[in-house]
């Protein structure tokens, strides 16, 4: 187990490696750079040459890319991400300072998201067919094909303009967390809800759930402990990327509701050429990704006795 | 040019609160003697119908700087207008009254510019504010080490731009210290206008916090102490800057807020608007478009808004330098193609104004109504389709196809409904196409932009900012467009003090303009500027708009009940 955990991390590693080239040959050749023109200006007034070569100096961007290259990452590897062209700040500052708001929205949203999607789920599946199986449907589909910016700016409407109960943004009070939160939950919940549902229902017409009928379990015995254990294989696929998503943000929740967290900040990067915190957040996100892939596998283990991961447990 | 709107708003909202006109008599001339009076910790004396001390907060929004540091930051987002104390203000109606200056003089030959400071002026801190801290902050804004991206704001300083270059030692600026109270500016060459420039945002940073933390200073209120009625309270990244009372300020317009707030928006979308109506920022919001219509279309909003024609020019940028658009003819078929009027009624239902010139309307000097400036690019798509033919694409044929670019979403209902014209009218094709601005820039940069919709705002108010775009090499470089007499007679206008002589100069170039199609001239935008019912005390130009660069706005500002 530790042997095969060991080599999974080697695996991420070399992952992280192949992963740091192509992104930094792919940010250095789209067109434009971090100082052509004047950083808030919209109309082409440029930065006078002799500026321009200080600022690529100083940041090192006159060297030929395989030095900036292995300059970025052996600053990196002692934990040096550079500093950011447009907030100024190291990376590493600004991702400490931002993802906790990001990561707090994430959990919540979770928190609410994923039980009532589940539970949504699993009653549907148990009554198939019925006014409840079709309300959920309704439900799920409209928060699955609904673009979350639109929720997002619905939201505040009803309730920040119209009924004036909450803010329209904004991060730090409770009051302010309340609708991103369900924003951002409402768009887990139609995913998890339909997925949950046809594993569920796939599951509830297994052989070994009328083997445990017949033993004359309870339903809920039966549901729980055998139709659910089974159904849930294929929701922890799918929920160790969820989770990384949720936990890195979203861009529209995050700029709509203001809040000062790393959602998105991808996009902005990208969009001001911010190379330090492109390269950053995107690593970042790697790794994130590549550790929930294996919890995942170990997961699939602990929930189904028929698959061993890395041979004797 | 700059991002235009967002500053205009920045300007009406985050200008500094204080009370230079005495905002009003003293409660206790009124007759209601219970009404105890509301002075602000500012210590002004606030109207009657004031709220109380504790609701005397204005918020507003904006984009999250990158540090305090004034002298190197314009344009970077921070309302330091509420911080900051300028040499003098502009007022409402475009004249200048004393700030930090007590008062200035122009030397005879219009080149040197000597200012006498208000001799108690204090940082927050307490530490007097002197001559030595503004000489040193114009030496530092233009010091080559500190590869400030705005230093050829003041390029026109004498030496200026050669000090920037490290060609020449700090003592040749133009920058003198004369004594603890006074210095003086020298431009190359008589800028009559140059009060706009050097009061725009230049404005000193305190020298005693620089030398000790280094550039540091300006990430930490406490080592970023102001010289204006407010200082820098806290700032809470990614939230909001709270400014609060500066206790030391001794200047003429003293806080009458207890707190100005800015609230950090977001650099794109956010929902300014739906902030606004939720109540929680309570003015400076500027709306053009879509919203625009939405705001003149609902009892509430449309009491709130200031509207105004924003200075402004949009116009179709085209690449000179390579065919087809360097054919004179092509650029002036494509000039009589564009409907302008049923562009701003029918397509951006009446948000914008047609334009038939670069200077946007009320703009000094401009002449937009001037029939031979209008008959340069007027609507005719017969001439159009004529002059088409003579540039030898009769009914578009052997047209190229070309996109035509728009950039940060900005202008693209307006590039789809022109290049409807310009395929009716010429049998052109060309493709509309929204780019991000860096990779808008490097088009243009590589010359593979040919034509796109832009846009100019002015920077100051001065035709010269206008005019003067189309010969700066930095234009030049991207138009490919250079003209002797152009430059002859925009040079002749620049050093003259404002006449009817200098708008004639001017008004000559920009037929020029017009004339040869440098550029199509479209329209400039609407805009209406959003302030809460309770925000009183605004001080606005006699026809009660906001004004331009009106940098006393909210200086005499309060909430009332």
């Amino acid at each position: 187990m530790a042997r095969y955990v060991l080599g999974r991390f080697a695996g991420i590693i070399g992952v992280l490696f192949i992963v740091s080239i192509m992104i930094f040959l792919m940010i250095h050749s789209i067109p434009g750079g971090p100082f052509d023109a004047m950083p808030t200006t919209s109309e082409f007034r440029e930065i006078p040459e002799h500026i321009r070569e200080k600022l690529m100096a100083k940041y090192g961007l006159d060297k030929p890319l395989y030095v900036q290259y292995f300059r970025y990452m052996w600053a990196a590897l002692r934990g040096d991400f550079g500093i950011s062209f447009r907030y100024g700040e190291p990376v590493t500052d600004f991702i400490s300072r931002s993802w906790p708001a990001t990561a707090q929205l994430g959990l919540s949203a979770m928190a609410i998201g994923i039980p009532i999607g589940i539970g949504l789920g699993i009653l549907a599946a148990l009554r198939p067919n019925t006014w409840l199986d079709y309300l959920t449907n309704v439900v799920v589909i409209t928060t699955f094909v609904t673009p979350v910016f639109v929720v997002a700016i619905m939201s505040i409407i009803i309730f920040a303009v119209v009924l004036r109960w909450l803010p329209s943004g904004g991060w730090g009070e409770p009051n302010q967390w309340i609708l991103p939160t369900f924003v951002y939950a409402l768009g887990q919940i139609g995913g998890m809800a339909r997925f949950t549902r046809s594993s569920m229902v796939d599951a509830m017409q297994a052989e070994y759930v009328r083997t445990a009928r017949a033993k004359g379990l309870r339903e809920r015995a039966v549901v729980m402990r055998h139709a659910f254990r089974a159904a849930s294989l294929p929701l922890i696929t799918l929920l160790g990327p969820m989770i990384v998503n949720l936990l890195l943000g979203s861009f529209f929740i995050e700029a709509i509701f203001r809040i000062p967290g790393i959602g998105g900040q991808i996009t902005l990067a990208l969009y001001n050429r911010d190379y330090p915190v492109i390269m950053a957040l995107i690593l970042l996100w790697t790794l994130a990704i590549a550790i929930a892939y294996l919890v995942t596998d170990l997961l699939y283990g602990v929930v189904d006795p028929r698959i061993r991961v890395g041979g004797g447990m | 040019m700059k991002r235009f709107a967002p500053i205009v708003a920045f300007l009406a909202v985050l200008i500094m609160v204080t009370g230079c006109v005495a905002p009003a008599a003293p409660a206790s001339e009124m007759a209601d003697g219970d009404m105890m009076e509301v002075v602000s910790t500012g210590g002004v004396a606030l109207p009657d119908d004031a709220a109380p001390l504790d609701k005397q907060v204005f918020r507003s929004a904006g984009i999250e700087g990158k540090h305090f540091d004034t002298m190197r930051n314009e344009y970077e987002g921070f309302a330091y207008e509420a911080t900051i104390e300028q040499l003098a203000k502009m007022g409402p109606e475009g004249e200048w009254h004393p700030a930090a200056a007590d008062s200035w003089e122009l030397s005879d030959d219009g080149r040197t510019w000597t200012f006498h400071l208000r001799q108690d002026a204090k940082w927050s801190d307490g530490v007097p504010v002197t001559a030595e801290d503004w000489v040193y902050s114009f030496r530092r804004y233009l010091n080559p080490e500190m590869a400030n991206v705005y230093a050829w704001f003041l390029f026109d300083l004498e030496n200026g731009e050669a000090y920037n270059k490290g060609e020449v030692d700090v003592e040749e600026l133009g920058v003198e210290l004369i004594d603890d109270y006074t210095f003086s500016l020298t431009t190359k060459v008589p800028i009559p206008y140059y009060m706009f420039k050097i009061n725009w945002h230049a404005a000193p940073v305190p020298r005693h916090m620089v030398e000790e933390h280094g550039d540091d200073w300006a990430n930490d209120p406490a080592t970023a102490p102001s010289n204006g009625p407010y200082r820098i309270a806290e700032w809470n990244r990614g939230k909001n800057v709270i400014f609060t009372p500066n206790p030391h300020y001794t200047g003429p317009y003293p806080a009458t807020f207890e707190q100005r707030v800015q609230v950090i928006i977001p650099e794109v979308g956010a929902p300014l608007l739906q902030m606004y109506q939720a109540g929680d920022i309570d003015g400076g919001v500027g709306v053009t478009g879509d919203d625009l219509v939405q705001v003149l279309a609902d009892p509430q909003l449309s009491q709130e808004a200031y509207i105004s024609v924003m200075n402004r020019g949009v116009y179709i940028y085209m690449n000179q330098r390579t065919p087809p658009f360097d054919n004179m003819l092509v650029r002036q078929a494509f000039a009589h193609a564009v409907d302008r009027t049923s562009l701003c009624d029918n397509v951006m239902r009446g948000t914008c104004i047609p334009a038939h010139g670069f200077l946007p309307k009320d703009f000094p000097c401009e002449r937009n109504d001037d029939p031979e400036l209008i008959a340069f690019q007027n609507y005719d798509p017969e001439l159009a389709a004529d002059l088409m033919a003579q540039a030898g694409y009769p009914g578009g044929e052997g047209f190229p196809e070309l996109t035509i670019y728009t950039k940060e979403g900005e202008f693209i209902r307006e590039a789809e409904a022109i290049q409807r014209m310009l395929a009716d009218n010429l049998g052109v094709t060309l493709t509309p196409q929204n780019v991000e601005r860096a990779y808008y820039v490097d088009q243009m940069r590589n010359g593979e932009l040919k034509v796109a919709l832009n846009r100019w705002g002015a920077d100051f108010i001065d035709p010269s900012n206008f005019v003067d775009w189309w010969d700066d090499p930095a234009a030049s470089y991207f138009t490919g467009w250079t003209d002797e007499e152009y430059r002859n007679l925009i040079d002749t206008a620049r050093p003259m003090a404002m006449s009817t002589e200098r708008c004639d100069l001017y008004h000559d170039a920009l037929k020029i303009l017009a004339r040869d199609a440098i550029g199509v001239f479209v329209m400039n935008p609407v805009q209406a500027v959003l302030y809460k019912d309770y925000v009183s005390g605004l001080t606005l130009t006699d026809d009660g708009t906001l004004g331009v660069y009106n940098m006393m706005l909210l200086d005499s500002a309060y909430i009332t009940e």
